[in-house]
């Protein structure tokens, strides 16, 4: 799609577009330190906080980071596919806005739900359409729609909240089921949905070589454009999922309360492994980015320190976890 | 020409006479008074010389001035005698506290300032129903068009400059210092008589009242202080969330024997001394209804002000105390307290909490018409009173001596009585 | 047509120029309070801030080196600015500052290149670090406010009747327009950032320029903390949050590519002061804040759009030629 060379800087990402096995073997490698790391860290928690080792904390860390993991998995199969979207914050609150409006207006949970999913897709869809037709990139296009719809989001609501009080769309945010918290649920079956996608499905297979050679797999017959758009309308569909679940637990929709989510989530899929030149990158890295980001904030909440102490040593373990991923890569 | 003087004087004599008989409210007498083109020193100077309550010149000025005839201004007995008068719901604020100015000329908006409701249901305040003698420029600077009651407060106070006979001049400041400079030399640009200043950096509000004094505007500051001296407008963070620790105090005494396990203070140590009043507030009425609680049982963590934010904080802090089990909950906004009210429900533990806000915002609204909810209750200002330091700068342009500090009302809103409250957000904005 | 001239017409710049002479134009005639020189003044002078921070994002983007601290390093030199300020004296204070923000570089240099991490995350990482830091610096008031001396005089005095800040606005671009396209260093920055690894074939050091890259951001960054410490009086730790996004939209919108090899500083001063405009004439004539986003989001998508129609060709040289083409034979149209 486009003539710039994205290698991301100082990091050698496996080239050629091989099959699923060499995908498979690359990327699960560094998994594996990942995993190791938040062990690691998981187990210095364990020691010097109490409480940490329970069943509710855990069950604390899936509801505390289930809005934006589940953005966060839709958008990892987009930034495989070579299109990093950074307007899905945007799109959370304009679908959870929409969803508002149906409840407020007595609908229902269902109706709700539809209408905001719906929309999602189909922004995705503008996104995937405005790369293809442009011949932009999906960072670009991404970032223009994510002014664009937020601020649509802002003029539409003129800035004022919009209620959702309704028992059974509240329960999409608060229930639980099966004792599991339902956001939690919503996510794990989001997480094993897209992995089964990308790993079995003709579909997942041309996301990955659209990433990572977008000019060989246009040789070989696959539309790298419609490809993109369609992992752009999934990276859609979690955020709506996402903004649902964020008004839905919240009780208010408010606009500018899905870009909040922005950084946390493609933290967690960069953290995850999948590479911001696409190409290759895995649902379980994300799961793991996700866990890392969530258990940092729950362990340093849990040991007391302050929000300022956080900030500073959130960037400091995250740098460090990286750091020892990469020195651990090299000795190997 | 000289018969219509003649025949505003009559007519102001008979007004002056219905005044001290009692045939008009002060209220009535401002509105009328200012439409006959009276001065608002003199207006001022009749209120003082005929009224009874409040007004009358004390340590603050020689004469009292439009603030007395306004806001009922004056040295600490008026201050007193108004606050009594503000707590409509019986509740009792903490009469010591006399303003970050140290109290020496403290305003509170007279609670029968209304003037009946509108059409769209929000009750008119009188603080702004009198007509400036020229067409001023007012502009207001509102916090940020991304919240909610911000938009909504510049969209009050676009109407009631309007009403006043004033031309406004609307300006997000972004919750930006930076954007609130830029917009001042824009304030400067368009040659405002009078601005109001709403943004939450303390020390830029000085930066800000240098520029516009350079340039010769007067300002006032809405929520977070100016420099010492400067016009200021605030529900007043401290009396406001010392109120609501002692209902919380005294719900614990009453339904819990005054047995309370955890305190969770959802606070925002990032913005500042003036929201750091909130906790303050809290703390300071909980104790005082129950004197023997511990400080242990304590717990402040940084909400940031946000729903999500203080939900996440909220658990974790209810992980870390698995065996409290009466629970009290502070929120430095109702969002950050529906955010503790979210992590009490997730671990089943709401049915022991109680748990307060204030602002007024949609999710406490949402929350407080549940009749089972842990929300108990929670401080709303009436937005609709937020323009009334638009009022006080019109007053001081129009030669009126106005009180530096003006306290606005608030009301304790609890599920009882949050149907009777008028909207906030999202009615005229 | 003169070589001069039919380069100017083919520069991806021209099209900001044209737009934003149009956006001055429009609202000159539409705005009694717009075209006078105190709202060109104040709105230079409005822009300096995150326009030196955009001359260092566009040095660092030659070279492919994406910094997305530059708001967490405004923040910190800006309050330890004041801190140093209320305590030793407002040079020390200017100095201390850039130092720090020297430093923000170099920690991000050497993480990026040293240990091969994505620098998206790593600064993202840094970023909230320095914001951290901030706050510990200002402790638990929310700013510490600056006196009358060195600092507010950058931020608020004059020059010759020209604010401080556009002067050191216009210095840094001057500097960083010879840097990208008259010194030895600039043209290894932009190999680095087009083809890292021809740049080494060519004996250039790849690490190297990056850790340049970096320190550029960070140093223009600290130097846009110290403006906005004088302009707002005070070290906020909140200072500049989320202004990143601005900085880069105004530098794509001007023609650098967020990719490396492509940068320009002429396209990224024009970049910020259209943003710019386009914000003081909105605002000017009341238009509801929320259609500024929008538009800031069209004008985006669209700017990077035509750069792309030129790097494919399609510049209007090519248009004029096309259409006159088609006059001289109009049988042969194309469909």
């Amino acid at each position: 799609m486009t003539a710039e060379p994205s290698t991301p800087i100082g990091r050698p990402e496996p080239a050629g577009g091989g099959g699923l096995a060499l995908i498979g073997r690359l990327a699960a490698a560094p998994l594996a330190r990942l995993a190791a790391a938040y062990l690691l860290l998981a187990a210095v928690f364990a020691i010097a906080a109490d409480h940490f080792l329970t069943t509710d904390n855990f069950l604390n860390i899936g509801r505390a980071t289930a809005v934006f993991g589940i953005a966060a998995l839709g958008l990892t199969v987009a930034l495989i596919a070579g299109a990093l979207d950074v307007s899905f914050g945007a799109v959370m609150s304009v679908c959870g806005i929409l969803a508002a409006e149906r409840i407020a207006a007595g609908d229902g949970a269902a109706a709700a739900v539809a209408v905001a999913l719906a929309v999602g897709v189909g922004l995705g869809l503008v996104n995937g359409l405005l790369t293809a037709v442009l011949r932009l990139d999906a960072l670009i296009v991404t970032l223009g729609t994510f002014s664009i719809f937020g601020g649509w989001a802002f003029l539409h609501t003129n800035g004022a909240p919009t209620p959702a009080s309704d028992d059974a769309f509240a329960r999409i945010g608060r229930g639980e089921t099966l004792g599991i918290p339902t956001p939690v649920v919503i996510m794990i079956a989001i997480a094993l949905v897209l992995a089964v996608v990308l790993r079995w499905t003709g579909f997942g297979q041309r996301c990955y070589l659209v990433g990572d050679n977008p000019r060989a797999a246009t040789l070989v017959g696959i539309r790298a454009a419609w490809v993109r758009a369609a992992a752009l309308a999934i990276s859609g569909l979690t955020a709506a999922i996402a903004g649902v679940v964020m008004v839905a637990n919240a009780g208010v929709a408010n606009a500018g309360e899905g870009e909040r989510q922005l950084l946390n989530a493609i933290a967690a899929v960069v953290i995850g492994g999948t590479a911001l030149a696409g190409g290759s990158g895995l649902i379980v890295g994300t799961l793991l980015g996700i866990a890392v980001l969530g258990t940092i904030d729950n362990g340093l909440n849990l040991l007391g320190v302050s929000s300022t102490w956080q900030d500073v040593l959130k960037g400091v373990i995250v740098v460090f976890a990286l750091v020892l991923d990469r020195i651990r890569r090299r000795d190997a | 020409m000289g018969q219509d003087v003649r025949r505003r004087r009559a007519a102001a004599e008979r007004l002056v006479q219905d005044l001290e008989t009692g045939a008009v409210s002060r209220r009535q007498f401002i509105a009328r008074a200012t439409a006959l083109g009276l001065s608002v020193p003199t207006i001022a100077g009749l209120l003082a010389a005929c009224g009874d309550d409040g007004g009358g010149s004390t340590a603050g000025g020689s004469t009292a001035g439009g603030g007395t005839a306004i806001s009922s201004s004056g040295g600490a007995r008026g201050a007193e005698a108004v606050a009594a008068k503000v707590y409509p719901d019986g509740i009792t604020s903490d009469p010591e506290y006399k303003g970050p100015n140290g109290g020496s000329r403290v305003a509170f908006l007279p609670p029968d300032a209304y003037d009946g409701t509108d059409e769209h249901g929000i009750r008119r305040w009188v603080c702004y129903d009198f007509t400036a003698d020229k067409p001023y420029r007012i502009a207001f600077a509102h916090f940020s068009a991304k919240w909610d009651l911000s938009v909504e407060m510049a969209a009050r106070a676009e109407r009631a400059i309007k009403a006043m006979g004033c031309e406004p001049l609307i300006f997000d400041n972004n919750f930006d210092a930076d954007q609130a400079i830029k917009n001042v030399d824009l304030i400067v640009q368009q040659q405002a008589d009078f601005v109001v200043e709403a943004q939450i950096f303390p020390d830029a509000n000085k930066a800000i009242y240098k520029r516009l004094e350079a340039a010769g505007i007067p300002s006032g500051y809405f929520a977070v202080e100016g420099p010492d001296g400067a016009l200021f407008e605030d529900a007043g963070n401290l009396r406001m969330c010392t109120a609501l620790g002692e209902w919380l105090g005294e719900y614990a005494r009453d339904n819990w024997d005054g047995q309370v396990d955890l305190v969770m203070l959802a606070a925002q140590p990032r913005a500042g001394a003036y929201v750091a009043e909130r906790e303050v507030g809290y703390r300071a009425g909980i104790k005082k209804v129950l004197p023997d609680l511990p400080d242990s049982v304590f717990v402040e963590f940084d909400s940031q002000g946000l729903l999500d934010e203080s939900q996440k904080k909220a658990a974790d802090v209810l992980t870390a105390h698995p065996d409290a089990k009466t629970i009290l909950g502070c929120g430095s906004n109702d969002d950050a307290a529906v955010g503790i009210v979210r992590a009490l429900e997730a671990a089943k533990r709401a049915d022991t909490a109680a748990v307060a806000g204030q602002a007024g915002q949609a999710s406490a609204v949402e929350e407080l018409k549940k009749p089972d909810s842990p929300f108990k209750v929670s401080a709303f200002t009436d937005i609709e009173t937020v323009p009334w330091l638009a009022a006080i700068g019109i007053l001081e342009l129009m030669g009126g001596e106005v009180a530096p500090v003006n306290f606005l009302p608030f009301y304790l809103i609890t599920s009882d009585n949050v149907g009777d409250f008028p909207p906030q957000a999202g009615t005229l904005a | 047509m003169s070589r001069f001239a039919l380069r100017a017409a083919r520069s991806p710049e021209l099209y900001l120029l044209v737009l934003l002479a149009a956006t001055l134009v429009w609202f000159s005639a539409n705005n009694p309070f717009f075209g006078t020189s105190a709202n060109f003044t104040g709105l230079a002078a409005g822009a300096a801030v995150l326009g030196v921070a955009a001359m260092g994002v566009t040095v660092a983007l030659a070279a492919g080196a994406i910094d997305f601290s530059i708001a967490g390093t405004i923040a910190l030199s800006g309050v330890v600015a004041a801190w140093l300020d209320t305590r030793v004296g407002g040079v020390v204070a200017i100095l201390g500052a850039l130092a720090v923000a020297v430093l923000v570089g170099i920690v991000n240099g050497t993480v990026v290149t040293r240990f091969g991490i994505n620098p998206f995350i790593a600064t993202l990482a840094t970023a909230g670090t320095l914001r951290g830091l901030a706050f510990l610096v200002a402790g638990s008031s929310a700013g510490i406010v600056i006196e009358d001396g060195p600092i507010v005089t950058i931020g608020q005095h004059e020059i010759v009747g020209i604010p401080v800040p556009i002067v050191m606005f216009a210095v840094i671009a001057v500097l960083g327009w010879a840097l990208l396209a008259h010194t030895p260093a600039g043209r290894a920055l932009l190999a680095v950032g087009g083809n890292p690894e021809a740049a080494r074939l060519s004996g250039i050091g790849v690490a190297g320029a990056q850790r340049w890259a970096y320190l550029a951001s960070a140093g223009a960054a600290g130097v846009a903390g110290i403006l906005l410490a004088g302009r707002t009086g005070s070290g906020l730790p909140q200072a500049a949050a989320g202004q990143e996004l601005l900085v880069y939209s105004a530098v794509i919108l001007g023609g650098t590519s967020l990719w490396g090899g492509r940068a320009t500083v002429i396209g990224s001063v024009l970049g910020i002061l259209f943003v710019e405009t386009l914000r003081n004439g909105l605002v000017l004539e009341r238009v509801s804040p929320y259609w500024q986003t929008i538009l800031q989001g069209v004008f985006l998508v669209a700017a990077v759009w035509l750069v792309r129609q030129q790097q494919l060709g399609r510049d209007p040289v090519w248009l004029a030629q096309r259409i006159a083409r088609r006059r001289r034979s109009p049988q042969v149209e194309a469909p």
